[in-house]
């Protein structure tokens, strides 16, 4: 029994083991790749620095080729490229360091090589490249509220070259909004749109739209496009909190109420007159006794006692406090509301998205 | 039994049978009272008229269903002038009904005797519908009330006759704090009348205490 059992317990200890290799097989090398990414690109700018370029090659497109949340960032890949193309220059592959340049304007047409790092052959190789790539790239704020036709949304241009550009906001289904600019850009270029469309009168309706802006080659033709998504969204209308509530919202009576001391003087006012007239009517032909005002006096006396204790009229003074905090509160959320409304009075909110700049086909470089 | 009375007889007797079916399912509570009162009677007949004052001793007792309500009162005490003496006797059987918490409907006979030494009694009885009204002054412990009754239908023995008759009770009511008592203080006056102008007529001033049973 006991052997039996010793066997089982291995058993099970060597099926925990394969599950647990297997288990690190399938997870370990995707974090390794993850982490490969910027390593490789390191492993890579080594390389070049001891001139192995067939080695930093490999390792940078290696690096370049990893893609999803571990791939490289934006400015890495500038990095990645730039090292790549002056590798293939130096390996004497024009045509290859060409192309790598020109993807390197496309995706990022602010770059410029580090003068001290690189050779001047692949700062002249560039610089050609990016003279003969014309490309836009903007920059805006995420999100932003205007007045249209006050205020205006500034999108910041800036360009690989000098060449000229057309600027629009369209509509997805392609439908012009309103052109915002045609013609030369040199380094960077200020777009200000005003939040009105094309008649220049009312801002679009809320929904999304593209910044479109098409740059041309020198012939005229469309080389490349930078599209950056907008979106119109009503005005905010209520940029400012509401204070909070108080616990109790509901107002008190801040004066004693009538009702009360009518209901119990009432008794008394009608038994005294009762106590004066009904046995006149009941015992007609007699006198009665002037005993019985007695009787009625105590009763009308009573009310009356009971009426002033009610205090009709009579501020009460605890009320008055919980009030004076509700009527405050009120006070300062309609303070509140007010200025919201004034704040967001023709305001529409604009928020832009990361830009993507597209080649249209047969169109290069 | 004349049909006169026959009729009140049987309407007080179809209302409680009726509304005691209705409450059969309500508890019971029980009253008891005592009081003592000062009371005067006026007796005319013609020109001539006698003044009479005396104390009365009275119980009462009410039973209460749901709406429904008994009292039984009796009172007995003695008056007297210069020249003369009576015994009075006054007793009620009404049964009643709490139409709204401040308001009770009230049916039923009344009576009052007067017993004078050497000569027969004198008796009045009255078949009574009459209201009465509550309301609070200081609610919870000091209560005003009043009520009214008038004699549908009434006689008086002696000369035998018929008769007409009509009251009025009104007072305060104090309730007992912690205790199930109340005082009262009332003012009462009542007559009696015969066509040919012969009527007694009682003042009373009282003081009762009434203990509640549940």
């Amino acid at each position: 029994m006991d052997a039996q059992d010793t066997r089982a317990g291995r058993l099970m200890r060597s099926a925990l083991l394969l599950v647990v290799l297997c288990t690190g097989a399938v997870a370990l090398p995707g974090r390794a790749a993850g982490q490969a990414a910027s390593g490789t690109l390191t492993q890579g700018v080594r390389a070049y620095d001891d001139l192995e370029f067939e080695q930093a090659a490999g390792l940078l497109r290696r690096a370049l080729a990893v893609q999803g949340k571990d791939a490289l960032s934006p400015a890495d890949v500038s990095r990645a490229l730039s090292y790549l193309a002056a590798t293939e220059l130096l390996r004497d592959r024009r045509d290859s360091a060409r192309a790598i340049a020109r993807r390197l304007v496309v995706a990022n047409p602010r770059f410029r090589p580090d003068e001290l790092v690189f050779p001047p052959q692949l700062l002249l190789l560039y610089e050609v490249v990016r003279r003969a790539t014309p490309a836009v790239i903007g920059e805006a704020p995420a999100d932003t509220a205007i007045r249209p036709g006050k205020d205006a949304v500034a999108v910041r241009l800036y360009a690989s070259s000098v060449h000229d550009i057309a600027a629009a906001l369209v509509a997805l289904d392609g439908r012009m909004v309103r052109t915002l600019y045609r013609g030369p850009i040199g380094d960077s270029l200020v777009l200000r749109w005003n939040g009105l469309d094309s008649a220049g009168t009312r801002p679009p309706p809320s929904g999304s739209y593209v910044l479109a802006v098409s740059s041309f080659n020198r012939d005229g033709r469309v080389v490349r496009i930078m599209r950056m998504p907008i979106e119109v969204l009503p005005g905010p209308t209520d940029t400012l909190a509401h204070p909070p509530a108080p616990a109790d919202t509901v107002l008190l009576p801040e004066r004693r109420p009538m009702g009360p001391a009518l209901r119990v003087l009432a008794p008394g006012v009608l038994g005294g007159v009762g106590v004066a007239v009904l046995p006149g009517l009941v015992a007609r032909g007699e006198q009665p006794s002037g005993v019985r005002f007695v009787v009625g006096g105590t009763v009308t006396l009573a009310s009356i006692v009971a009426f002033v204790s009610h205090r009709p009229g009579r501020q009460i003074p605890a009320n008055v406090v919980h009030n004076r905090g509700i009527r405050e509160w009120q006070n300062a959320v309609a303070a509140v509301t007010r200025r919201n409304a004034e704040r967001g009075r023709g305001l529409i909110g604009v928020r832009t998205g990361t830009p993507l700049i597209l080649t249209p086909e047969g169109t290069g470089p | 039994m004349s049909r006169r009375l026959l009729v009140p007889c049987v309407a007080v007797a179809s209302a409680l049978a009726f509304t005691a079916q209705l409450h059969a399912q309500s508890r019971w509570t029980a009253t008891f009272g005592a009081g003592a009162g000062r009371e005067i009677v006026h007796s005319r007949f013609g020109s001539a008229q006698t003044r009479l004052t005396g104390s009365l001793l009275s119980g009462e007792a009410i039973a209460m269903r749901g709406r429904l309500i008994a009292r039984l009162r009796y009172g007995q005490g003695h008056v007297t002038s210069d020249t003369a003496g009576r015994d009075v006797v006054q007793g009620e059987l009404l049964a009643g009904y709490q139409a709204r918490p401040w308001l009770q409907v009230w049916l039923g006979p009344r009576a009052r005797t007067f017993v004078t030494s050497g000569l027969s009694d004198r008796r009045w009885l009255f078949w009574t519908g009459g209201l009465g009204a509550r309301g609070g002054i200081f609610p919870g412990r000091l209560d005003s009330f009043a009520e009214l009754w008038l004699g549908f239908s009434g006689s008086l023995n002696r000369p035998t006759a018929s008769a007409s008759g009509r009251g009025v009770e009104l007072g305060l009511e104090t309730i007992v704090p912690k205790r199930p008592l109340r005082l009262r203080l009332s003012y009462l006056v009542e007559q009696g009348r015969l066509d040919d102008g012969r009527r007694d007529t009682v003042e009373g001033f009282a003081l009762s205490a009434r203990y509640f049973l549940r």
